[in-house]
């Protein structure tokens, strides 16, 4: 079958209650997520999402493109390359690259603001035989 | 552990090991973090490589920037399957003044088998 030109976007309206569960999920007690006075404080000047969190409108758009056996086995990627607010409304995507078919352009857009942005690879590299790192 | 501060980082050292269970209390609340979409198997190990890291160094300077993050999926991890994982620091270096910091997750069964590995990039604050 052949691959896709694009993936199925999908979007994802971010909110505090889910900041605050998935930093339960990940451990993640930085109040730069959870506490709006202290947030006040920093250059931001308000909440900002986990990146990883804003990153799952990437994984719904993943999943809504392919089977779950493509979806349970690939390499991703990404650089964070701007902060996500409470109430942003975020769109994930991508494009294949050109000249091949298993590796795509993705991105996560806020607005008109790309806020993760990196490449997809449906093809992963084979793991090291042993011990801790990732292939790149 | 005491605050991790940038140069307390050596590269090739591990940091800590942690183990994990995928269990209900964990996917309830995940349905309250990302509604509306059952969890897929990249974005249960994205979070769960994030929990590895943030479990084990858990006293971290404040103002740290997750910049970049690689992330290898290679089989499902399910409910109910627990989670070995290995937090090793890959490199930490000064870079155009700023501090960067590599963090290496990987992520396997009780029997070996891998389920992921993540390296996540980290400017440390200081």
């Amino acid at each position: 079958m052949k691959a896709p030109d694009t993936l199925v976007e999908a979007t994802l309206a971010v909110e505090h209650a889910m900041l605050v569960a998935y930093g339960a999920l990940t451990c993640d007690s930085n109040p730069i997520h959870l506490d709006a006075g202290f947030a006040a404080t920093t250059p931001y000047g308000r909440c900002i999402a986990h990146g990883t969190l804003s990153l799952n409108v990437l994984w719904q758009s993943i999943a809504a493109t392919f089977d779950a056996a493509t979806a349970a086995r690939l390499d991703l990627d990404i650089r964070f390359t701007a902060p996500v607010f409470v109430g942003e409304h975020l769109v994930g995507g991508g494009a294949r690259m050109p000249g091949t078919d298993t590796r795509y352009e993705v991105w996560v857009k806020a607005g008109d603001r790309t806020v993760i942005a990196g490449e997809l690879d449906l093809q992963p590299a084979a793991l090291r035989p042993s011990g801790p790192g990732i292939s790149s | 552990m005491p605050t991790m501060t940038f140069a307390d980082f050596v590269p090739g050292t591990v940091l800590g090991n942690d183990r994990f269970t995928v269990d209900a209390w964990w996917l309830a609340q995940w349905a309250i973090a990302v509604p509306g979409a059952a969890p897929s198997p990249g974005a249960i190990a994205m979070a769960l490589a994030m929990r590895s890291y943030l479990s084990i160094l858990r006293d971290r300077t404040p103002g740290n920037l997750h910049a970049r993050q690689q992330l290898s999926v290679r089989r499902a991890v399910a409910a109910g399957d627990t989670v070995m994982s290995r937090l090793t620091c890959e490199s930490a270096e000064l870079r155009h003044e700023r501090r960067r910091v590599v963090l290496a997750v990987a992520a396997c069964d009780a029997q070996g088998d891998a389920f992921f590995e993540a390296r996540m990039t980290i400017l440390w604050a200081r």
